[in-house]
């Protein structure tokens, strides 16, 4: 089970990696080396003010030990050194696991890989009781993290309601557009220590908003806000408010020229992390895919791009003060989603035509956790979290 | 306190550190050329750009008479004219001293789509009234005009913008944050002040005209016998655009009535739209001099490519390269007039390569000036090859990679 240290920093042992550490501070999660378990629980829980290496200081203090301006963002996430890792084995349970809690979302995004279960084509949760009973499968998996994602999770009227019932027993991470973002989410994200991943792909409006539109509905509930601005004015007001935050931006041919200044400008507004997604080719959206990301060749100059000359440009100047993370999403089985109505699932690794596929279809809702090892890849699972991809 | 011009749009970071930017001359070209004309009291540069030629000629005690129609690059100019500098010195020092309030909105930032946000724009009014205030204090005549040439390089930092892939180029819109506002432009003012007073002591010469106005029709008030000078290139290159955010400024001051008139009422030379020609089914080729230049846009036309290239060609490089070629002949026509009967002077310039052919930019002009009954020739010793300049794309090579300097030597007698 998942713990909550006296630092804030969850841990949990598994039986494959051994110790995993998720910072609800830096929204990141780190595979702790055997030899440093025991006087790492004990700074951890602040028995003792010496760390096993400084190392561990510089990643997983931040936010409770050292400031921001004394962190090292580097890659992978395995500590105290990637050269005390000769093999990295698949993680027993998983890391993490997405919860779509709702299909219901303002924007309508270009590349979105749930479109298969948003704007109804999957029942809403309509009950408290299916709520808890989500939850309490969920937990039944033994992970270190749940991310309240949809859709939009700020539209969900169960939102506050799932991050009370996942509170102090998980880490819980939240991915929103920000677009619904109120006062009232601010202060549910601060008094439940939720860490708030915002989605925004560039900084120049019509970019941003030709990739993430909004829904027509939306507008005539909403106004026309675009989903820069509003995503822009969320960070401030997160940031503002003293939630930590990471911006989470889709890499496509569209943005991704902007993305070295757009990261210049997340690292002077005091944004701790960036997440850069490559887009996962799905059965929805795979006409909008070939647009945005191209052919073959097209593609490898993106993944090169990013893989060369951004990750080189954080290590030489980003380090100390923004992480980077990259998700190539080319393992789609890597991920394990619930859905609305609570069945586990993950995408499929042999076509985009194939769709979600159910992870235990006997108990789509309470898999076993061979099942989970049948139909996800633990491997690329594990990768995907310790950014080693 | 030290120099520290980081807070400012790329061109000008270059420009105050090293002097220079995209397509500037290259000292180690020039000096020489200033040299051999030692016996001239005058040089001119009809299309000054960034105004190297003025620098290197006052520290060189020769006076210059210099030619610019893009406003920001003519401002930088009228920013580092030597007979300006000791009174400019003197503004910006009381700048300094006074400290100026921004406005107080509590905003951290702003998006905008445009090039400027109107928390922007506000500010942008505010410094210009208090820089003129203090300029008019030691400027009768153009206080104007030198407190926009302060005012410009910062701007920038009030823009949204996000550059693009080299220096020439810069999208429209993105986010502008206002923290540390003020400092960013105390640290300004302080290191323009750090480089006036580098730069000053080294001006012997400090009588130096830098004039607004476009070459193909200005009227130069005065007979010129010395020259230095490079047309821009035809490397599709936008110099208008590549001060986007500058150029909106300055439309924007004159549109609330604060300045007089930097309008481009023309294109420039070497812009890269070409949308007016191809719509009116404009050619006029046929009042292109050079046989060089004609030869090559016949070229272009009849170019046998994939069908997109003969699209292209059709709709861009053919009008591309015929107003290109007719503009520099019309700039250099009108400058013709106001040479002596005994002149000297050289061009530099660079022949790239498109559709797989050279173009002929040294050629065109050496044979319009010939037309004009001058002498224009190469000089062999300052031609040289230059590596891959300017473009996207890294991985060309061979000819379509080759860039020829020439420098060609113009006299009458």
């Amino acid at each position: 089970m998942a713990i909550q240290t006296q630092s804030g920093i969850f841990i949990r042992t598994d039986p494959a990696l051994g110790l995993i550490a998720y910072s609800p501070f830096s929204g990141l999660f780190y595979a702790c080396a055997h030899k440093d378990e025991e006087q790492l629980l004990s700074w951890l829980n602040k028995q003792t003010s010496n760390p096993p290496s400084l190392l561990y200081k510089q990643v997983l203090g931040v936010g409770w030990a050292i400031d921001n301006k004394e962190a090292q963002y580097r890659t992978p996430h395995l500590l105290p050194e990637a050269t005390n890792w000769p093999i990295v084995p698949p993680s027993y349970n998983p890391i993490l696991i997405n919860w779509l809690i709702t299909g219901n979302c303002p924007l309508n995004c270009r590349y979105c890989y749930a479109q298969d279960l948003m704007y109804g084509k999957c029942k809403e949760p309509s009950t408290e009781e299916e709520i808890e009973r989500i939850v309490h499968n969920i937990l039944l998996v033994d992970p270190l993290v749940v991310v309240l994602t949809g859709g939009e999770p700020l539209v969900s009227p169960y939102l506050e309601q799932a991050i009370k019932l996942l509170h102090r027993k998980v880490g819980i991470i939240v991915d929103t557009s920000g677009y619904t973002l109120s006062e009232k989410h601010i202060q549910l994200f601060r008094d439940y220590g939720v860490f708030v991943r915002l989605s925004l792909d560039s900084e120049i409006p019509r970019i941003n908003d030709f990739l993430r539109p909004i829904l027509n509905i939306s507008i005539k509930k909403h106004g026309s806000r675009s989903s820069s601005n509003s995503a822009v004015e969320a960070l401030f007001n997160l940031i503002k408010n003293d939630i930590k935050v990471s911006i989470q931006s889709v890499a496509t041919k569209k943005n991704q020229s902007d993305f070295e200044y757009f990261a210049n400008t997340l690292y002077k507004i005091g944004v701790s992390g960036w997440r850069i997604l490559l887009i996962t080719k799905t059965r929805d959206n795979k006409l909008q895919f070939d647009k945005l990301v191209g052919d073959k060749i097209s593609q490898r100059r993106l993944n090169d791009y990013i893989y060369k000359n951004l990750l080189s440009k954080q290590q030489k100047f980003w380090t100390n003060k923004m992480s980077v993370q990259v998700t190539n999403n080319q393992n789609p089985n890597a991920v394990v989603l619930v859905t609305p109505d609570g069945a586990f699932c993950t995408e499929s690794n042999i076509s985009a035509d194939v769709g979600k596929v159910l992870i235990d279809e006997v108990y789509p809702t309470r898999p076993s956790i061979e099942s989970i090892h049948n139909t996800v890849n633990m491997y690329a699972h594990t990768a995907r979290y310790l950014n080693f991809e | 306190m030290k120099i520290d011009f980081s807070m400012l749009r790329e061109p000008y970071q270059a420009l105050f550190t090293s002097g220079r930017t995209y397509a500037a001359f290259d000292k180690d070209s020039i000096i020489p050329l200033i040299d051999e004309l030692k016996e001239y009291e005058l040089i001119a540069d009809p299309m000054a750009g960034f105004g190297s030629l003025m620098i290197w000629c006052a520290q060189r005690g020769i006076s210059t008479y210099n030619i610019e129609y893009n406003p920001p690059t003519y401002l930088w100019g009228i920013l580092n004219n030597p007979t300006f500098s000791d009174s400019i010195s003197l503004v910006v020092n009381e700048l300094i001293s006074n400290k100026f309030k921004f406005p107080s909105n509590n905003k951290r930032f702003a998006i905008s789509n445009s090039w400027y946000s109107p928390e922007s724009y506000e500010i942008i009014m505010d410094l210009y009234s208090n820089i003129y205030r203090t300029t008019s204090k030691y400027f009768t005549s153009n206080a104007e005009e030198i407190s926009l040439a302060i005012l410009i390089p910062f701007v920038g930092r009030l823009s949204c913008y996000v550059p693009g892939n080299i220096v020439a180029n810069v999208k429209r819109g993105g986010i502008c944050l206002f923290d540390s506002l003020p400092q960013d432009f105390q640290t300004y003012l302080c290191s323009l002040e750090n480089r006036i007073n580098i730069i000053n002591p080294t001006f012997i010469n400090k009588e130096h005209e830098f004039v607004f106005g476009d070459l193909r029709k200005t009227e130069i008030p005065r007979k010129l016998s010395a020259f230095i000078t490079s047309p821009p290139y035809p490397n599709s290159r936008d110099y208008y655009k590549m001060f986007g955010p500058e150029n909106d400024c300055i439309l924007y001051l004159k549109e609330k009535g604060n300045i007089e008139d930097y309008t481009v009422e023309e294109q420039l030379i070497s812009c890269v739209s070409v949308s007016k020609y191809v719509n009116k089914n404009i050619d006029y080729s046929s009042d292109i001099v050079s046989s060089s230049a004609r030869d090559f846009i016949r070229y272009i036309k009849n170019y046998n490519g994939t069908r997109q290239a003969k699209y292209d060609n059709k709709v861009y490089y053919v009008p591309y390269y015929t107003s290109y070629f007719f503009h520099i002949e019309q700039a250099y026509r009108n400058f013709s007039k106001y040479l002596t009967d005994r002149c000297d002077g050289f061009i530099i310039l660079t022949n790239n390569t498109a559709r797989n052919k050279t173009i002929p930019v040294a050629e065109s002009i050496m044979e319009f000036f010939q037309s004009l009954d001058f002498n224009a020739e190469i000089v062999d010793k300052y031609t040289r090859e230059l590596s891959h300049v300017g473009s996207i794309n890294p991985r060309v090579k061979g000819f379509k990679a080759k860039h020829m300097e020439y420098t060609i030597k113009v006299s009458r007698r």
